[in-house]
């Protein structure tokens, strides 16, 4: 143990402040080892807690929270709020969710993004899109680009905290609208079917980034904390964020990572990969898994789908839990290694923990595919899909 | 990907005494600037201290809540972040009351016998830490989870501590003398646990 008088200074040389008598506390810490041993202890604390302080909230979701119970200003409450000129605008929550479901059903109805979006009045030149400007009635102003592709294609974006949402159109074009940021887009074509869609050389701090692609088309999104979404018809998806949140459904094979951002993924295709630290991840595989691989550190994952002849499924876990809803036709051989995680089994794959040490092995159905889990303290829950009256 | 392009510029802070009294006289902005500069703090602590992002959700959401009411009812701030730390530890008191059982996920351990002869450098360098860190915050208990977080996360002086919590600087930094070694403690036997369960 550091001796008493030494805290305080070895306290304040880990955090890189200043100390008095720095040579004399070098000199102390030559010769003491309980002291040296302290202060390694200090640093690799606060190292470890800076790297959890990178799990943010979403300030706009709280904020929200916290604006409906504040008094409103009404004729028989105290002075109503002034707002003071120089402090940034109020975050707004975003209505993405009614923008997805009638952008989504205009599609569907054969509409299409005509009725949404601003009217290009010739086809794009090859090498660049075209601009355009807009104030829409009721929306921040926003401008568009649009620019026609062939063959299979890979969009690429980038933004620090604007939302972006990727739907399909029955058109060979992608199109992009960005709304209140203040800036235009362009698409780049590149080599084999790449496309960038970038910002006067920005990454976007505020607004929207709406994009329309052919069907089949992926994309390739990265956001601080901006949300992303995407819709049916989307080809492979790969989406890295630092706390945005993921949806995405109907998308071929999904690639997400993030570091708090929750992550809700249905109807996939057979290969899914997700990396999170403490963000929550909900996986519905459409397709029978072939590859699955999540890794979590404190966020819980919850996988849905089928696994069996060919199917490996892997997780890793700190001390999120796992949740495995199997579908009826699964089949394979279990193997789950913990330190003090819990082994929830109602498919009974007959697997059980030993007492003496050691991984749970178990089988269920034909035994084909391998699921593999590891945890620390994470438990692992077998369950049986409802759809399927459980087996 | 394709830009390089720096971040936006940050934003001018208002000075903090300045932004208190706009929002004690109902400035909504001056509150909203307060809410953007110490959420994500009293957010983590409250994550710390209740263990899930849900729960600190809820937790920080209220703490603003009421410290907006308190502003207007011309509670004292001395310093904003002690005092919304302060308000922030009474909401999560109150919501592990409701849950009506303690977060602690471990039994405590010997700290000074457990950690004695690591190496925290190689112990904590692996991924995992982060997430052992968790597990191991959760062996304290939640005045003494409190009282390190605040010193070791938030920076808060010991003084500042001693005014959250109600104690004296003495039984201040000997709790989080003993936080820190039984945190150590709970490090170590997590880390070094070898692969696969612990026997019974």
């Amino acid at each position: 143990m550091a001796h008493e008088h030494d805290t305080d200074a070895l306290e304040a040389l880990a955090r890189g402040e200043p100390v008095a008598d720095r040579a004399g506390l070098d000199a102390h810490l030559a010769g003491c080892d309980d002291c040296a041993r302290e202060l390694a202890w200090l640093r690799a604390e606060r190292r470890v807690l800076r790297e959890r302080a990178l799990d943010e909230p979403s300030l706009e979701r709280l904020w929200g929270g916290v604006a409906a119970k504040l008094p409103t200003a009404t004729a028989a409450s105290p002075p109503p709020y002034r707002t003071s000129a120089p402090l940034p605008p109020p975050p707004e929550r975003r209505p993405w969710r009614a923008f997805a479901a009638g952008f989504a059903a205009a599609v569907v109805l054969g509409v299409g993004f005509a009725a949404l979006t601003l009217k290009v009045s010739s086809p794009a030149p090859p090498s660049r899109g075209r601009v355009h400007h807009a104030r829409q009635p009721s929306r921040a102003p926003s401008a568009e680009v649009a620019l026609a592709v062939q063959g299979h294609a890979t969009l690429h974006l980038e933004t620090w905290s604007a939302d972006v949402r990727v739907f399909t159109s029955p058109t060979r074009e992608i199109r992009a609208t960005v709304r209140g940021a203040g800036v235009d887009p362009r698409l780049t074509p590149g080599p084999n079917g790449r496309y960038d869609l970038t910002f006067n050389g920005r990454r976007l701090s505020s607004g929207e980034v709406d994009v329309l692609v052919p069907r089949g088309t992926s994309v390739d999104v990265s956001t601080a904390s901006g949300d992303v979404t995407m819709g049916e018809g989307i080809g492979d998806v790969r989406v890295t964020t630092t706390s945005g949140d993921v949806r995405a459904s109907g998308v071929r094979d999904a690639e997400v990572t993030t570091a708090s951002g929750d992550v809700t993924l249905t109807s996939t295709g057979g290969r899914a990969r997700l990396r999170t630290v403490s963000g929550n991840a909900r996986i519905t595989q459409g397709a029978a898994a072939q590859a699955v691989d999540l890794e979590t550190t404190s966020g819980d994952v919850a996988w849905s789908g089928a696994c069996g002849d060919g199917c490996r499924l892997g997780a890793r876990s700190v001390s999120g839990d796992v949740r495995l809803t199997l579908a009826r036709e699964s089949g394979f051989a279990l193997r789950f290694t913990t330190v003090s995680g819990e082994l929830s089994d109602e498919v009974a794959t007959g697997a059980a923990l030993p007492e003496g040490g050691g991984p749970a092995t178990g089988r269920y159905g034909s035994g084909a595919g391998a699921v593999d889990v590891t945890t620390t303290s994470g438990s692992l829950a077998l369950a049986p899909r409802e759809a399927d009256g459980g087996r | 990907m394709s830009s390089d392009a720096p971040p936006p510029p940050a934003p001018v802070i208002p000075l903090e005494s300045a932004l208190v009294e706009r929002a004690r006289r109902r400035d909504e902005a001056a509150f909203r600037e307060i809410f953007r500069q110490h959420a994500p703090r009293v957010w983590r602590f409250l994550r710390d201290l209740l263990g899930t992002r849900a729960a600190a959700d809820d937790a920080a959401q209220e703490t603003f809540v009421r410290a907006h009411a308190a502003l207007l009812d011309g509670a004292p701030v001395e310093r904003l972040a002690p005092w919304l730390f302060g308000v922030a530890r009474n909401v999560s008191r109150e919501h592990l009351r409701a849950r009506s059982r303690t977060v602690a996920m471990a039994e405590p351990v010997d700290g000074e016998v457990a950690a004695c002869g690591a190496d925290p450098e190689a112990l904590l360098a692996g991924r995992e830490a982060a997430g052992a860190l968790a597990v191991a915050l959760a062996v304290l208990s939640h005045d003494r989870r409190t009282a390190l977080l605040l010193r070791a996360d938030h920076d808060l002086g010991y003084d500042e501590i001693a005014d959250v919590l109600g104690w004296t600087l003495p039984r201040v930094k000997n709790e989080i003398h003993r936080a820190r070694l039984q945190l150590r403690a709970a490090l170590v036997e997590h880390l070094n646990a070898p692969e696969g369960r612990h026997g019974a």
